[in-house]
């Protein structure tokens, strides 16, 4: 199995009540559950997020000794 | 002064993008004037503008004079862009093409939200190449984050940004074509499709995909017919929320990858099948034609892996290498960006059917041949693919070219080459009237040959032409 990121798997079991598929219709807006999407998926990311903030801030309190410093929170590692 | 609206920039009410005298305005209302007086104190638009990935843009004063006929027609304000050399859509990307876009977005959406700011949309229409470089182009994008507003663009970047690259990474399927036949993008619900068994637990597809997917089969299923539209407000998201998600979001685009593959054009400067001292006569033959047309733009039009836009890029100002081989553009693509040598704009086309004029009206986005004018077009190697491989006449080719109005080298590949026996092989009908003969009497129905270089012992022939004054 493909590697499953932290959402990935808090999102399992959401998914369970909606399985049916409809077509689409002229006056629903799907969009609009875009909100609600947003709340999920960046209340389970802050989670991560959380975790990755105070986990460099205690790799870098032990890296300090060494003369390193490494502060990447964002996983930006490459810049287009 | 006569200023043309631009078709593909009457989306945001705030403002229309207009072309007067070879500039680019954009006249706008008094909000969107006010955020960008205010924009402009921002670390996130200094520091963007220093690395060059948003469009140099200022204020002009309301009696200047390309500004006062937009003042006239009740725009509060005009503000001026830097002109786009030459404009691309995304359906003509490649995949790293379309990766660093993306990650253009979000690395601007996250300095802009640590400043109380955000981008209201994220379509990557906002954004074009300078050569093989990302800019973004929508300034008024850049908008005032309301308290509590949550990520207002995310679902249009999964449509337009994040699918197309997972299907591609995950799936092995193209996206170009599927963009260029839904310019709003591919819905949660159609991309949900493209999953089935173990590829749904590939990274981000069950959160992304998935449960955005199920949540609007959801509200289709209860607010059909005359059921009231429920209201979703889920009252003010947290900055931590909101920031997270652009972190992971950022985390999972650059985790996207693709294999390049030896596909038919990726090895060309390994593969070709000229030997040494032709190739050498063809280089410079092309390197010459580039020089004396004095072209600043140029075509390379079936350019492979870019062998003879790199020589045109030592006289020209642009180039644009375009290819049917996304492997071969890719890997262009990569080898340009950020060589500080990049004037080559790669661009993937089947060129027997280039990107029509399409969208609102037939004119929102416009066709490859009619947004872009070339000074020297090359085309080289490839009539016979044209005329063999899709049933294009060579009269009805070189009609097209000359249509271009600009300078020409063309290489003929006659029926004895190796590669036109290949073609030839397994098909029944033989194209008697592909030979030399008939190329040329087309070719100077509309142009002046002004040199000519034999290649491969007579199998091929390279021509040097200028347009015939009608």
């Amino acid at each position: 199995m493909n590697k499953l990121n932290k959402c990935d798997a808090a999102i399992i079991g959401v998914l369970v009540y909606a399985a049916s598929v409809q077509p689409a219709y002229a006056y629903v807006d799907p969009g609009s559950v875009s909100l609600v999407v947003t709340a999920i998926l960046g209340g389970i990311a802050s989670v991560g997020y959380t975790i990755r903030l105070y986990w460099s801030k205690v790799r870098d309190f032990f890296s300090r000794s060494r003369g390193s410093h490494h502060d990447d929170t964002t996983g930006r590692g490459h810049q287009p | 002064m006569n200023a043309i609206g631009v078709a593909g920039s009457f989306r945001d009410p705030a403002g229309r993008v207009y072309e007067a005298e070879g500039r680019i305005l954009r006249g706008v209302d008094a909000q969107a004037a006010a955020n960008f007086d205010l924009l402009q104190q921002t670390n996130t638009y200094r520091a963007a503008r220093e690395r060059g990935t948003v469009v140099a843009s200022k204020r002009l004063g309301a009696d200047h004079p390309v500004a006062r006929p937009l003042i006239d027609a009740g725009w509060a304000a005009v503000i001026e862009h830097d002109r786009v050399p030459l404009i691309s859509y995304p359906y003509e990307w490649s995949f790293s093409m379309l990766k660093d876009a993306a990650l253009l977005q979000l690395d601007l959406l996250d300095t802009a939200f640590d400043e109380g700011w955000t981008l209201k949309d994220s379509t990557p229409f906002n954004i074009q190449f300078v050569d093989a470089k990302p800019i973004f182009i929508d300034i008024p994008s850049f908008v005032p984050r309301g308290a509590g507003e949550p990520w207002l663009g995310y679902r249009q970047f999964c449509m337009l940004y994040l699918f197309p690259l997972m299907l591609t990474a995950y799936r092995g399927i193209p996206f170009q074509g599927i963009l260029r036949a839904n310019l709003d993008g591919i819905t949660p619900i159609e991309m949900a499709r493209y999953f089935s068994g173990w590829s749904r637990f590939k990274k981000g597809v069950l959160s992304h995909v998935l449960f955005p997917a199920a949540m609007e089969k959801r509200v289709e299923a209860t607010e059909k017919d005359r059921a009231p539209a429920k209201r979703r407000a889920v009252g003010r998201q947290k900055d931590i929320l909101v920031k997270s998600l652009i972190a992971s979001m950022r985390r999972l685009v650059a985790s996207l990858d693709i294999d390049i593959k030896h596909t038919a054009w990726s090895e060309y400067s390994k593969t070709h099948s000229y030997e040494e001292d032709d190739f050498r006569v063809k280089k410079e033959f092309v390197r010459q034609a580039a020089e004396a047309a004095k072209a600043e733009i140029v075509w390379d039009i079936g350019s492979n892996t870019g062998e003879f836009s790199k020589i045109c890029a030592q006289s020209a100002k642009h180039v644009i290498a375009v290819d049917g081989d996304h492997d071969a553009v890719d890997i262009l693509y990569r080898e340009m960006r950020g060589t500080g040598n990049d004037c080559i704009l790669p661009l993937i086309m089947n060129l027997a059917n280039i990107s029509p004029n399409h969208g609102w009206a037939g004119v929102e986005r416009l066709a490859f041949d009619q947004r872009n004018r070339p000074d020297l077009v090359i085309a080289l190697a490839l009539i016979h693919h044209m005329a063999l491989s899709a049933n294009i006449p060579i009269f009805l080719f070189i009609e097209w070219l000359a249509s271009l109005e600009a300078e020409l080298v063309i290489e003929f590949v006659d029926r004895d080459d190796e590669m036109v026996q290949k073609l030839l092989t397994n098909k029944k009908e033989q194209y008697q009237g592909y030979n030399k003969a008939t190329f040329i009497a087309e070719l100077e129905k509309h142009f002046s040959i002004v040199a000519r270089a034999e290649l491969k012992g007579g199998t091929r022939e390279l021509f040097q032409c200028v347009r015939r004054t009608p």
